[in-house]
């Protein structure tokens, strides 16, 4: 039972860090139907940030992966600006163009090797919850991710320039007409991208403590499926995915017997084939239903 | 009347190489309310949609308040003054009727008077202070056709463009809406709209204008006494 409880824990962990980038990645996709592959470098930029500042007090770091994330997001949109009005392909090539070109740019500049991020470390250590020992950095996850989940949610359903990323994200040309200033809400979406990415970035490197030019593309991939399986053209429902996705890794690597371990990733894709092939809209969208992005 | 809100002149808009609008010329006085009829492809659309910014003016100008409007955005029109009711009503169905409102009023120019024009709107439509907290998309066509409507109004436009009204509503809703739409014209408020149901477009405006293949061919008073076959003539061209 309380290696179960362990499990939960964890996995509520890595789910809500997963639902992050979900969010970071379904903002974006909201208000301009990208599919943003090169999220994942905005999560390694935070992450070499933390790296490159290793001398400097945490908080300095952790402000200052935030602003690399948020510099790196905004010089996304200014690079996708100019392709707003191409086809859905010719965006996603781009996406994946930038993404293998900021990779490997980090590779010539870092190595592929790796290296200590030594961020927090002090909270991979275990505290002991009514018998389950769980470490500071799990409730530090889950904290992080119910607070940024919540503030999110409270920007886009509680605020004059949250109705308008709505909108927008619901019908852009509509919303132009009604005046929503299309440059700010996409700017705004990249934004939060960015800060999400950072916080993504910042819970992994207490967890992976490595450094790789493939640090954050590692989480996007399980994250798009996460979105995709969720339900890509509703905030909510991606989000939801990431979650899933995060969280059912967790509960899988237990349940495989350790010889197994290998098979993890083959089969939650498994598990995710199963669900499109049940649910092709995604698992939290209602047949038929008209979809709200954000 | 005397002060022009809108001028359209020589204005050309065009899809690839179809020449969607041609030659338009168009002028509207403050507080006037201008019907733009004409068959399905006759470029009706298209003129709103180049006045609001949303396709690009080919040749000629859309000024307002004497100003030229080529080349804006759609956003910096709409905040400059001028709404749009599109066709097919376009709110947001997921979005509760209180939040498809707040768009509007997102879009005003000033807060003074939002209390007032609120109170007026709610006056015009009733019912959507009652469904203030429900999602938009649960009203049916009609009460959507008051919410576009209203979403419109609060922004306190100048200029009121509406785009097919009437369409897809039963005659006893189309009577209704176009009450409330004497009411909006009576306090002021200048309008173009545009129509597929001529008569009633040229009986609710001061002046009509036909259209054809983009063209104007004819151009009604409000009136005058024109009958069926004489419309039917300037829009098929026999």
């Amino acid at each position: 039972m309380t290696e179960l409880f362990q499990s939960l824990a964890d996995g509520i962990a890595l789910g809500s860090t997963y639902a992050l980038a979900a969010l970071g990645i379904g903002l974006v996709f909201g208000v301009m139907r990208l599919v943003n592959f090169a999220y994942g470098e905005v999560i390694t930029a935070a992450a070499y940030t933390l790296l490159l500042t290793k001398d400097l007090p945490v908080w300095a770091r952790a402000l200052l992966a935030i602003v690399a994330a948020i510099v790196l997001s905004l010089m996304m949109e200014f690079v996708f600006r100019p392709l707003r009005k191409a086809t859905p392909a010719t965006m996603l090539v781009t996406t994946f163009a930038i993404s293998f070109l900021l990779q490997n740019a980090a590779a010539l500049r870092f190595g592929t090797r790796g290296e200590a991020i030594n961020f927090l470390s002090g909270l991979n250590q275990a505290v002991t919850l009514a018998g389950v020992r769980v470490r500071y950095i799990t409730l530090v996850s889950i904290a992080v991710g119910a607070v940024l989940l919540a503030a999110t949610a409270f920007l886009l359903n509680r605020t004059d320039i949250g109705l308008k990323m709505r909108a927008a994200a619901a019908d852009f040309q509509t919303a132009r007409l009604l005046g929503v200033p299309a440059k700010t809400v996409i700017v705004l979406a990249f934004l939060m991208s960015g800060i999400l990415a950072a916080a993504v970035a910042m819970m992994l490197a207490v967890q992976r403590p490595l450094a790789t030019p493939t640090f954050g593309f590692l989480v996007v991939i399980p994250a798009l499926v996460g979105v995709v399986v969720g339900g890509l053209d509703r905030l909510l429902a991606a989000t939801a995915g990431g979650f899933v996705i995060g969280f059912a890794t967790v509960i899988l690597s237990d349940l495989l017997p350790s010889e197994s371990r290998v098979f993890l990733n083959s089969a939650l894709f498994g598990l995710v084939i199963v669900v499109l092939l049940l649910k092709p809209d995604g698992l939290f969208i209602r047949a038929g239903r008209s979809a709200e992005r954000l | 009347m005397g002060d022009s809100v809108l001028g359209v002149d020589q204005l050309e808009v065009r899809y690839g190489s179809i020449r969607a609008v041609r030659d338009l010329n168009l002028s509207i006085d403050a507080g006037e309310t201008v019907g733009l009829i004409g068959p399905n492809g006759a470029g009706k659309t298209t003129t709103l949609m180049a006045i609001m910014g949303a396709v690009p003016i080919y040749s000629g100008d859309v000024s307002f308040h004497g100003r030229s409007l080529k080349g804006e955005s759609s956003e910096v029109i709409a905040r400059g003054g001028i709404a749009l009711v599109p066709e097919g009503r376009k709110i947001f169905g997921s979005f509760t009727v209180a939040e498809n409102l707040r768009l509007g009023i997102l879009g005003r120019r000033s807060p003074d008077g939002l209390a007032d024009d609120l109170e007026w709107v709610h006056s015009l439509f009733p019912i959507l202070a009652e469904f203030s907290k429900r999602p938009a998309g649960q009203l049916s066509g009609g009460q959507q056709q008051q919410l576009a409507i209203s979403r419109a109004l609060i922004s306190k436009p100048d200029l009121l463009l509406l785009d097919e009204p009437s369409l897809g509503l039963a005659p006893a809703i189309v009577d209704h809406l176009f009450a409330a739409l004497d009411e909006i014209r009576k306090s002021g408020v200048t309008i173009l709209i545009v129509e597929q149901r001529a008569e009633l477009a040229v009986e609710f405006a001061d002046r009509s204008v036909v259209l054809r293949n983009g063209e104007v061919a004819l151009t009604v008073s409000g009136d005058d006494r024109i009958s069926a076959d004489q419309i039917a003539a300037a829009y098929f061209g026999s």
